[in-house]
């Protein structure tokens, strides 16, 4: 049925062609200008989270609930997250030196004051009077005013590098540290009164 | 390819000729009697230098003897108990001294083999682990086939391990002869041992082997060999460049990373000091059982 | 399961040395750190005494000493030891002091070459933990008190003397009052045995 149908229209178009062919084309002024299409409503997609989100969606989120031990823990404090409580300091003692307070095994913050600053002292004066070119190949004597170097030939200080410090020797800072631990000790037995500490 | 050499009759006389000598070398390169030497020439005066103990030298023989370096696994009285029993297996069987190159003959009991035992020859490509568990893996190529066998030390099945030539090679470690060509690491089963002159000290192979064309079973070119000749040759220009990338010079200097991987002198000379005698007995004993067997003539099995 | 490393011989270390290293992270990575433990190490051999971060301090420490008990064992000829010191100390000069000052102080040390005390905070909530790393024998004064309880001080010697005095003194009356009951007793004791006789 179908091809006659074909058939069918076929033959009315060429009847149509024939009788604009013999009697003239219709005036363009009948033309159609405009078609007006109906516009087929869209088949919308389901309103997708995924869409809004993006892969915000995996982002970082609680995957199990917090047990309330968890909670406590971290509400009221304890040893694993970091106490909340105050606890007393038990390890803070007096420095028998100067009476000031320190933690238990580490320097007392008055004594290492005094000591850095005489330190960086008589750093600096090594640094000014023995220069960085030479190879340093002695040890350094510190001496302070008005002090003398122990008795050896002078032939022995020959090379030494000394550093004269032009102050007083500090209270606290003992001249039997003057003695080298590759000297051997002195065997005299006498102690000169003004050698005292 | 393979290096299968049958030994003719004239080269066993020639070699027969070492054991009627009498001086073959059954002892190692340890001396008799330990002296603490203290070069007099080479001291500076006013200078005390360490003096060298020359019983540190067991390292090199023995290094199964020092324990693990990680003090994680340290635990100074089993090994105590582990060096008594080291000790012990020793006085059983002959563990000679060997290092990473020597070509050894292992026997073991297989209970599946026909005579119950089973004997396999390679070359030690590395030693591996400390105390009981120290072991050694020997490598040949039979019927073409690569074979790797891993013996522990101490096992009590090993029933006896021969050494058929000793020598050290370049490096510490020959995992490479695993892709390099397999004529360097064919060896005749039936091998011969060669036995060294007494006191002659242990040779050093020179020998540069050959590698197969890559793919290899390791990075070869970053690992700093010395006993492979030809392994620029397979390299293309991006390994080179990152070769170069790779390198870590200042490893040889960290002085702390080489601490951790040794055991310092002191003490290492407190476990020789322990184990050295009974060493020495079990050696000078061994010869004298070696030298009366040379010398007696073989007794007829028929009664 | 490792074997020890047999190739080199090294010297105990008189510290305590931890068995894992300490990773000093850096931009350069392994690099860097040894880079930034070489210039504390250079710094603790120049000054002589430094203050710096602990864990910083812990490290250096242990190369320090790694340095100067090579330089002691191998002594100055030794190529090895040469580069190594090379290395390490960055000023050259003070490749000098390692082996002319350093070896000779510390040749017939039975004790660890270096000091480490922990440092004050250095203000209130700040928790990073601070060092003072010295060399043995330096010429500046002592971190640490000298003995509190020295016998030797006069005041000591004679309140030591006193407390001696008052002591002896206290065990004098203590035996005179023994011997004065002891009387009393045996009179008692003798008096008890002639009443039953009478």
């Amino acid at each position: 049925m179908i091809p006659r149908l074909s058939y069918l229209i076929n033959v009315l178009r060429n009847f149509e062609r024939n009788i604009f062919q013999s009697f003239g084309y219709p005036p363009r002024e009948l033309a159609l200008a405009y078609i007006h299409q109906k516009e087929l409503p869209q088949q919308q997609t389901k309103f997708n989270l995924k869409d809004l989100i993006g892969d915000g969606i995996l982002l970082a989120v609680p995957k199990f609930r917090r047990t309330i031990e968890k909670r406590w823990k971290r509400k009221y404090g304890s040893p694993e997250y970091g106490l909340k409580i105050l606890l007393p300091k038990t390890n803070i003692a007096v420095c028998n030196e100067c009476g000031h307070h320190h933690e238990r095994g580490r320097l007392c913050g008055n004594c290492y004051k005094r000591t850095e600053i005489e330190t960086k002292e008589i750093q600096a004066k090594i640094e000014e009077k023995l220069g960085n070119n030479k190879p340093i190949e002695n040890d350094v004597i510190v001496l302070y005013d008005g002090e003398n170097l122990p008795d050896e030939p002078k032939e022995f200080w020959q090379g030494k590098r000394i550093i004269e410090m032009k102050k007083e020797r500090p209270q606290w800072f003992s001249k039997n540290l003057l003695q080298k631990t590759t000297q051997q000790p002195s065997e005299s037995k006498d102690v000169k009164p003004t050698d005292l500490a | 390819m393979s290096l299968v050499i049958r030994k003719s009759t004239v080269e066993i006389l020639c070699a027969a000729k070492w054991i009627f000598r009498r001086d073959c070398r059954l002892l190692s390169t340890l001396p008799e009697k330990t002296e603490i030497v203290v070069d007099e020439k080479e001291r500076i005066p006013g200078r005390k230098t360490r003096s060298y103990n020359p019983i540190l030298e067991n390292r090199h023989v023995y290094p199964e003897f020092l324990p693990d370096p990680n003090p994680n696994w340290r635990n100074s009285l089993r090994e105590k108990m582990e060096r008594a029993d080291m000790l012990k297996r020793r006085s059983q069987i002959d563990i000679p001294e060997f290092y990473v190159g020597s070509i050894l003959a292992v026997t073991i009991s297989d209970p599946h083999a026909q005579g119950k035992t089973n004997r396999f020859v390679g070359i030690c490509i590395e030693r591996k682990g400390c105390g009981l568990r120290a072991e050694f893996t020997l490598r040949n190529v039979v019927d073409h086939q690569g074979i790797e066998v891993r013996y522990e030390l101490y096992d009590p099945t090993i029933q006896s391990i021969q050494v058929l030539r000793l020598e050290k090679r370049l490096d510490d470690k020959l995992l490479y002869l695993r892709d390099a060509l397999p004529e360097y690491c064919t060896f005749p089963l039936d091998m011969d041992p060669e036995i060294l002159p007494e006191g002659t000290p242990v040779p050093i192979n020179p020998v540069q082997v050959k590698l197969k064309p890559r793919p290899w079973l390791e990075r070869w070119e970053r690992q700093e060999l010395k006993g492979v000749s030809n392994i620029e040759e397979h390299l293309k220009e991006k390994d080179r460049v990152r070769r170069e990338l790779r390198k870590t010079p200042w490893e040889k200097y960290d002085l702390m990373k080489n601490y951790r991987k040794t055991i310092p002198a002191e003490e290492q000379s407190e476990i020789w000091n322990e184990v050295y005698n009974q060493l020495q007995q079990m050696r000078v004993s061994r010869k004298k059982m070696s030298r009366k067997r040379t010398v007696t003539t073989p007794k007829t099995q028929l009664a | 399961m490792n074997q020890a490393d047999v190739s080199k011989l090294v010297s105990k270390l008189r510290i305590k040395v931890p068995p894992k290293h300490r990773k000093l992270s850096s931009p350069q990575g392994p690099e860097g750190r040894l880079n930034k433990l070489r210039k504390t190490v250079t710094g603790l051999i120049k000054y002589e005494r430094i203050e710096l971060n602990y864990r910083r301090a812990d490290e250096a420490r242990q190369y320090a000493e790694r340095l100067i008990s090579e330089a002691i064992s191998h002594g100055d000829c030794h190529k090895p030891t040469m580069e190594i010191a090379d290395y390490w100390l960055l000023e050259k000069q003070l490749v000098h002091k390692l082996f002319k000052v350093l070896v000779p102080r510390y040749e017939n040390c039975n004790t660890a070459f270096t000091k480490m005390y922990k440092a004050p905070q250095a203000y209130y909530g700040r928790h990073i933990d601070k060092a003072v790393l010295e060399l043995r024998g330096n010429p500046y004064p002592t971190l640490t008190n000298k003995q509190s309880n020295n016998r030797l001080l006069l005041q000591n010697v004679l309140l030591d003397a006193a407390k001696y005095d008052y002591r002896q003194a206290k065990y004098a009356e203590m035996a005179e009052k023994l011997g004065k009951t002891e009387e009393v007793k045996s009179g008692q004791s003798n008096e008890d045995r002639n009443k039953p006789s009478n």
